[in-house]
């Protein structure tokens, strides 16, 4: 077996781990990994550079990341004055950007991610909004922290923490966020600075190991928390954490079975965005006293039953964004009476609820209007809802994958608005392919892996012009002539096919990491 | 300990105990779900499995079992593949098509542990070596055209912004 006969979905995860530098260079293996790569390299919007750049094709654009330690940087230096941002993610030599750097006139947005930077310029950083310093810096951050006199958001590694870091975000005006990577191990000057020092931030995240003592506990006017700390140790609760964090509007525990006290966090009335997933607990408790609650993301959470579906139904009516994924405890009729009585709702995750089935949607397109994304992947299929969910003219976003909706349903939607759609392992045929395409002039991403259109399809697809991914893996009656044939000639950003290998169509769970692609917060802004 | 019989893609039985074969969200689904009861004699079929893998699958959720549930990827950072531990080092030591096989077997039980470690490991394999070296290690043949590689350079100067 060859690495090359592993699906897709399992390169991209394996691709994930490697550095930015090793997934540009990586592209040149062969055409499926320059296809894979292309994938994770280009989504951030941010003008990727290598060394054999001649003259940029588009004039305006102000974000540049070095991906390359050879890139000729004096061949950057015409363009230098329209740069806002700078990425350097590679191991550049950084003695050979002083130049460029300081020919930068507004620097807004710099990030030394992977850079080993031992000095920085004297330069104005006095319009610089976001630093983020990696772990190999070496110079004096502090130095370069008293120039930015209207820096927001440092992101920076414990190990470059001092007394001038500590001095600059305790007294800065402009300060609004901080991050602080991977804390490891107990300093009694970062303790300090919890304890007393960033009482006046309003957005806050941490990443490493997560103990009592690095929570902003004392912080009366924080806004946004994201803890994604990994390293649990000890007996730790969040108790004291929002004892006073009233103004919390933004809340993300990424750390899997977190002990969180759900009677304070009932305290947070301000909170507008809850995401706690991969946990279990007395979320009921808390969220009758949340009503301003606009997003909840409670996927894989273990003790969400038909009360909690309650709650929310009477509690929280503002509530737009809801992804309750993985959930096993909660029946049809939940979740009928639940969409009634949220007008506002704007995103609905229900993948892997196998106690649900499309019957739980009933009447969804009269009382969620602006539904704009719907996942329902794996949702068992009846005859009731299916014409509703046909009727939600607003859609956007919808996931089918794995139901086994009958063609005629296909030819029954008009979703004018969808972007993107997600059919994999479903029974579409060619003819429903061509009439969702057909009829929703904005469609950006198509997944039909492992499904039966043909090559005729293909060649239809990829002259739609408003098409870039389109995900055909494991598509037995597409012949690798036709591949070969559309390879040549298409326009898509993203086409990702193989010849059909057994394994990966008999392989259910490869949809498990499909999921992980658009993460639920990503789909929409949500403000 | 109650236990239930697993059955591997060439027909071999393995007895697991519950705890452990629950490691995979696949089987855990299984018998929550599709209401297979735990003292069903009848074994779960793997059909995407053979007994050599599925022999190793469940040698690593044994050592595993007491494990924390796996963190949640952070999209936005570098992820990590320099905090394999040492037994699942040793473990991984195996030719690639056995790694390979690992990998599709815990991406098909859904065990993110396995899958997880799996996968960097073979990240590791990957690290640091040029793509020619990357070729002869796995085994890849360059499909690319001089002219279709110097696209791909030049496509690139400038990635289209969202």
């Amino acid at each position: 077996m060859n690495i090359n006969d592993l699906p897709n979905e399992i390169l991209s995860i394996i691709f994930s781990y490697l550095n930015v530098k090793n997934r540009y260079y990586n592209r040149f293996v062969c055409k499926k990994w320059n296809t894979l790569l292309a994938a994770l390299l280009g989504d951030d919007g941010w003008i990727i550079i290598h060394k054999d750049i001649n003259v940029p094709k588009v004039s305006n654009r102000y974000n540049i990341a070095l991906y390359d330690a050879d890139i000729n940087i004096n061949q950057l230096l015409p363009y230098a004055n329209r740069v806002k941002g700078l990425k350097i993610a590679c191991a550049i030599n950084w003695e050979s950007l002083v130049n460029f750097l300081k020919n930068i006139k507004e620097l807004e947005h710099l990030d030394l991610t992977s850079c080993s930077a031992s000095s920085f310029p004297n330069i104005p950083l006095h319009h610089l909004k976001i630093l983020h310093i990696g772990s190999l810096c070496s110079f004096d951050l502090g130095k370069v922290l008293s120039k930015a006199s209207s820096l927001k958001h440092l992101t920076f590694h414990q190990s470059h923490y001092n007394s001038s870091v500590d001095n600059f975000i305790r007294n800065s005006k402009s300060l609004e966020g901080v991050h602080f990577e991977r804390i490891v191990e107990e300093n009694r000057d970062l303790i300090n600075l919890f304890e007393n020092g960033i009482n006046h931030l309003k957005v806050f995240k941490q990443s490493g190991t997560l103990t009592n003592a690095f929570l902003p506990y004392s912080n009366e006017v924080l806004e946004k928390l994201t803890i994604s700390g990994t390293g649990l140790t000890g007996d730790l609760s969040l108790m004291l954490l929002f004892k006073l964090a009233s103004q919390l509007k933004f809340l993300k525990l990424a750390t899997p079975g977190l002990r969180i006290d759900w009677n304070i966090l009932k305290k947070v009335t301000q909170l507008k965005e809850l995401h706690i997933s991969n946990n279990s607990g007395e979320l009921d408790k808390s969220l009758s006293s949340l009503t301003l609650l606009k997003c909840l993301d409670v996927a894989s959470f273990s003790t969400i039953t038909s009360s909690t579906l309650k709650i929310l139904r009477t509690n929280c009516s503002l509530l737009s964004h809801l992804n309750i994924s993985g959930t096993s405890n909660i029946n049809n009729e939940d979740v009928n009476e639940l969409v009634k009585c949220l007008p506002k709702l704007e995103t609905l995750f229900l993948d892997h609820c196998f106690s649900l089935t499309f019957q739980c949607l009933i009447d969804v397109h009269i009382f969620c209007r602006n539904l704009r994304a719907l996942s329902l992947q794996k949702l068992k299929k009846d005859e009731t809802a299916l014409e509703d969910v046909a009727k939600l003219k607003k859609l956007e976003y919808l996931n089918i994958a794995f139901c086994k909706l009958s063609n005629s349903w296909f030819q029954s939607t008009c979703y004018k608005l969808l972007t993107v759609i997600k059919l994999s392992h479903t029974n579409i045929t060619d003819e429903g392919v061509l009439h969702l395409v057909k009829n929703s002039y904005r469609i950006r991403e198509i997944n039909l892996m492992a499904t039966e259109i043909t090559g005729d399809c293909l060649r239809y697809l990829i002259t739609v012009h408003s098409l870039r991914v389109l995900d055909i893996t494991s598509c037995e009656n597409i012949l690798e002539e036709v591949l070969n044939e559309v390879k040549d000639n298409n326009r898509l950003n993203h086409l990702f096919s193989s010849i059909p290998t057994p394994m990966a169509l008999d392989c259910p769970c490869i949809a498990l990491h499909q999921k992980s692609n658009v993460p639920f917060h990503k789909i929409f802004t949500i403000t | 300990m109650p236990s239930i019989k697993l059955s591997s893609s060439d027909g071999e039985v393995f007895s697991v105990e519950v705890e452990i074969a629950k490691q995979s969200n696949t089987i855990k689904t299984m018998l929550e779900d599709l209401g297979m009861d735990e003292e069903d004699d009848e074994a779960v079929p793997l059909p995407n499995v053979n007994a050599a893998i599925l022999k190793r699958v469940i040698q690593w959720c044994t050592y595993h079992k007491d494990d924390p549930p796996p963190p949640e990827d952070d999209e936005n950072k570098e992820k990590r593949t320099d905090d394999i531990s040492s037994w699942d080092a040793d473990f991984l030591k195996v030719d690639q098509g056995t790694l390979f096989e690992l990998i599709l077997a815990a991406n098909y039980l859904d065990i993110k542990g396995l899958l997880d470690v799996t996968c960097k490991t073979v990240a590791n394999m990957i690290k640091g070596k040029s793509p020619e070296e990357i070729r002869k290690t796995f085994n890849i043949k360059n499909d690319f055209t001089q002219a279709e590689e110097d696209q791909v350079r030049r496509e690139n100067e400038w990635c289209e912004e969202k």
